[in-house]
């Protein structure tokens, strides 16, 4: 299992690198140029792995995280920057040599490859836990193979060879997922109970997905997982371990937060800034949170606004994992029931949810990589049909997953290249 | 050609971010000169003489439109100009158009016997604490020749996708990559 996936791991950021190697060296968008005139020389951004290789990692996003890298302090300068994740900026400048800017984004790509290579193997440990539990252990491990090779082989493509935070987030996702699955067990019928002497491993998951929120905000629906096991304690008037155990672990996500999304922000702008700052409750608390008025004053984001014609190839970007995550959900929930899946069930569908409705969808191939439930669904459906002696076209529900593998195939070297050429989508 | 297709739905809905892009079509009756490789008196400019792309990097304030002449264009011919900027400064551009300035008509303290072609667009800040009005910009203007609606700097990246693609597709035909996953 090792070799096999730390082989296939090698193979797919080689071809990636490769390609993005003989992308032509002149960007579709010129920015990129202006960037690197701020922080290094000609002479030294035209040597040749600088020109046909770094150089071409700093598209979209990776600007912001630059320049917070590169800055004297690696604070952000202006309010807006803020919505690029402060702990991941300061991860990479803790870890790199110096902070020259070449050493801090060599030390950036460095560390988000060694993070998707972390989170795979967490991702197959993850995927044993919760499928053992009442089937074959060979089976598990099969399918916790193939999730890991899915994982692999991620539909955030060329974004996860540069320097995005988002590595970060799955690799904590996943552990946080892993250390709550193994605090909780299912009681017959339907419930869930805690063990006391697995406490330390529940309050570890709230402690990775506080992190995971702080370093990505989508990572909050993370949080449904104590609501989840909240209902079901009290359901069963377990409330002492209910107490303990995700109102605690929810409480500490929560307090991070508040803490990221009001008072520290109060703090730093108020009452100078005006604007959002205006629009007080009480104490901190603003009407709308820090990332929010971010999003929807620089970046347009809001209620629908990203349903508008000009944006259709957009959503036919995200089509794919739309239809994927949304399938999954029902194909654990209705066709093949497992009560274990089902927080996951909740997370999933909350983030589509949200995606679709608020944030710029084609995000969704890059940020729905921390969830792992569609890839459970599509190595399942694999691994079911895998002794089928009949080689021909899936059928019925199994087109779905053999449709999107088909698009994976291209996605993923078309999107490496895209990325590499500055071209959208972002 | 349903990627080029594709591309060109593409750039025309999608591209926005740091670059902003339009076409502009000359038309075979525009009184251009045959031969205008003098430098312009409108200190800003573009020239296309002998080229089908130019790029050129101005430091645009933040207070006015910023005016810039497109010199050595030819008749016919379609030209896609893209202006990008660095998400370093909390700027945005708007209002960008073209302007065509009749010749012996004075634009800003310079006069040309020719008739000029401008594009226009302003540098608007949003950003706190607030940019420092002084500030200047750096904004990168290209200018680009289209050829059966594409502009000619693209051909490379077209044809390299399609290259890959192509690629893609005989692998995976070959060793059938569904069928691998399947029994792994």
């Amino acid at each position: 299992m090792f070799c096999q996936l730390s082989s296939t791991f090698i193979l797919c950021k080689l071809v990636q690198y490769g390609l993005i190697l003989l992308t032509p060296r002149d960007q579709f968008d010129t920015s990129t140029e202006l960037l690197l005139a701020r922080f290094v020389s000609v002479a030294d951004s035209s040597k040749f792995w600088n020109s046909h290789l770094w150089n071409k990692l700093l598209a979209w996003d990776s600007v912001y995280f630059m320049k917070a890298m590169a800055s004297e302090n690696g604070k952000p300068a202006f309010e807006h920057e803020f919505a690029f994740s402060q702990f991941w900026i300061h991860l990479v400048r803790f870890l790199a040599p110096n902070h020259e800017f070449y050493n801090l984004l060599k030390t950036g790509v460095v560390l988000d490859n060694i993070l998707h290579y972390l989170a795979t193997f967490i991702l197959y440990f993850l995927t044993v836990k919760i499928f053992s539990g009442n089937l074959k252990s060979s089976y598990a491990k099969s399918l916790a193979k193939k999730t890991s090779v899915l994982f692999i082989f991620s539909s955030a493509a060329g974004f996860l060879t540069g320097i995005y935070s988002e590595p970060l987030s799955f690799t904590l996702s996943f552990l946080g997922i892993w250390a709550r699955q193994s605090a909780v067990f299912t009681t017959l019928p339907k419930h869930i109970d805690c063990l006391y002497s697995r406490f330390p491993l529940y309050l570890f998951s709230a402690i990775c997905f506080s992190l995971a929120t702080l370093n990505r905000s989508n990572c909050i629906v993370l949080g449904i997982y104590y609501v989840f096991d909240l209902w079901q304690l009290l359901k069963n008037r377990n409330y002492g371990k209910a107490l303990l155990f995700p109102l605690l672990s929810g409480g500490i996500l929560f307090l991070t937060c508040v803490l990221q999304q009001y008072v520290i922000p109060y703090s730093i702008f108020c009452p100078e800034r005006g604007s959002w700052c205006n629009t007080q409750i009480l104490g901190p608390f603003t009407r709308q949170s820090f990332y929010g008025f971010l999003q929807s004053h620089y970046w347009n984001v809001g209620f629908l606004k990203y349903w508008t014609p000009n944006n259709i190839p957009n959503f036919l970007f995200a089509l794919p994992n739309i239809i994927i995550l949304l399938y999954s959900s029902v194909y654990f929930s209705k066709i093949y029931p497992y009560y274990s899946l089902r927080p996951h069930i909740w997370v999933t569908t909350s983030l589509v949810i949200i995606v679709l409705l608020f944030a710029h969808v084609q995000i969704i191939n890059r940020i729905s990589t921390f969830i792992p439930l569609h890839l459970w669904y599509i190595a399942d459906r694999l691994l079911k049909t895998s002794n089928s002696k009949d080689k021909s076209t899936p059928r019925g529900d199994d087109r779905i997953a053999h449709y999107y593998i088909i698009w994976l195939i291209f996605w993923i070297p078309l999107q490496t290249i895209l990325f590499a050429y500055f071209l959208p989508p972002a | 050609m349903n990627l080029i297709l594709w591309l060109q739905i593409l750039f025309v809905a999608t591209v926005s971010a740091n670059t902003e892009s339009f076409l502009l079509h000359v038309p075979s009756d525009f009184p251009l000169r045959k031969n205008s490789d003098e430098p312009s008196s409108y200190p800003r400019y573009i020239s296309l003489h002998n080229s089908n792309l130019a790029k050129t990097t101005f430091f645009s304030g933040i207070e006015g439109p910023t005016y810039i002449e497109l010199k050595s264009l030819q008749v016919d011919e379609t030209y896609q100009i893209k202006i990008c900027w660095t998400a370093l400064d909390p700027v945005s551009i708007t209002d960008i158009d073209w302007i065509v300035i009749p010749h012996s008509t004075e634009f800003q303290n310079t006069k040309s016997d020719e008739a000029r072609i401008f594009i226009k667009f302003n540098v608007v800040a949003d950003s706190w604490p607030p940019l420092n009005q002084l500030t200047k910009i750096p904004i990168n203007v290209s200018v680009i020749n289209t050829k059966l609606g594409i502009p000619v700097d693209l051909y490379k990246i077209i044809i390299y996708i399609g290259l890959v693609m192509t690629i893609t597709f005989w692998i995976n035909g070959r060793t059938n990559l569904y069928e691998l996953l399947k029994n792994l």
